[in-house]
């Protein structure tokens, strides 16, 4: 749909409207707030704080702002990195003992956990949210945000230059640093 | 390639970000280094945890909680909208009655005055004392509609 007309209808308060557009946004919204969370519950109160908040204000809303998506995006980021300030846990250092094991030819191979026969497996993913969410939330803000839009959200640099404001040449150059920094940081948390 | 060269590069080795020969490069280096392959094996767990995460999708019911935090917040508004008019209506009922019971008081109160007076031969001129009233009380009036 046209965003001339999408935006008509929202202010309009269409319900049904409203509803495809929720459900065409909620899993992309989502997936972006689990790269600064990495906790499902927080993300889904995010998206729906983010949902309720274009609801209420959409009255406000005028056409040749930013495209109501890339508004979207800003508003999740924004609103993920305010819970993620709010929220100081886990340790520094991460156990993955459990994952090791020695190889046939004396090496070390570290085994991912099958989903299906793993009992212990949300706690094992529990420990990994951990270590992505410690390493991701020591880079500095701009990495962050760059490295979480093109991960989570596949986006390209131009995608992400929009929703950042920054030039495309500078993205590249962000998330290069973002990469550097975030390896460095996830062989610190796992040793 | 060296250890410290692959070390350098294995979250680019990751994501595909090198050219072709230095992917071929990496690729041989950790088939045969064991310190460095663990080091990959490491960040790799990491990054797949994270691609798990970027596959996920929010509940079934996210409307519904949207839609049912929507409604919710609509009707508070409308109550707060309502209890404000509410307010608004007794202050000024409260205030009028005031101001009625008031001139009651002050009626009695210069009828008596009257009554008192003519008895003594000190006033006895009525209309002037309530013609002297109602400029007052229209005062009154006045102050009480600025505010």
């Amino acid at each position: 749909m046209d965003e001339e007309i999408l935006v008509k209808k929202l202010k309009a308060r269409d319900q049904k409207v409203f509803q495809d557009f929720v459900n065409e946004y909620k899993d992309k919204l989502f997936r972006l707030a689990m790269g600064f969370v990495h906790d499902s519950f927080l993300a889904e109160d995010i998206v729906q704080d983010v949902f309720v908040k274009l609801w209420q204000n959409i009255d406000s809303w005028e056409l040749g702002n930013a495209k109501l998506s890339t508004w979207l995006y800003k508003v999740t980021v924004n609103h993920a990195l305010n819970v993620v300030r709010s929220k100081k846990k886990t340790s520094n250092v991460v156990d993955i003992s459990q994952f090791v094991r020695e190889s046939d030819d004396g090496g070390i191979e570290i085994q991912i956990p099958d989903n299906e026969k793993n009992p212990h497996n949300k706690l094992e993913n529990k420990e990994l949210a951990g270590i992505l969410r410690k390493a991701i939330n020591t880079l500095p803000k701009k990495q962050r945000i760059a490295f979480v839009l093109r991960q989570y959200q596949n986006m390209s640099s131009k995608e992400i230059a929009e929703v950042m404001d920054l030039s495309v040449s500078n993205v590249d150059v962000i998330i290069h640093r973002a990469k550097k920094n975030l390896q460095k940081q996830i062989l610190k948390l796992m040793k | 390639m060296k250890c410290a060269q692959v070390k350098n590069k294995l979250i680019f080795y990751y994501y595909g970000d090198l050219d072709e020969s230095q992917m071929r490069q990496i690729r041989e280096h950790l088939e045969q280094c064991p310190t460095c392959r663990r080091e990959y094996n490491k960040l790799a767990l990491a990054l797949d945890y994270a691609n798990t995460e970027a596959q996920m999708s929010a509940s079934g019911d996210l409307w519904n909680k949207i839609n049912q935090r929507i409604a919710q917040t609509s009707s508070k508004k409308v109550k707060i909208l309502w209890l404000r008019s509410v307010e608004t209506i007794a202050v000024a009922a409260a205030i009028a009655l005031a101001v009625f019971i008031g001139s009651l008081i002050g009626r009695v109160y210069i009828e008596q005055s009257y009554q008192v007076a003519n008895d003594h031969e000190i006033y006895d001129d009525y209309e002037n004392l309530i013609e002297t009233f109602s400029n007052f009380n229209q005062t009154a009036y006045l102050v009480f509609d600025d505010n």
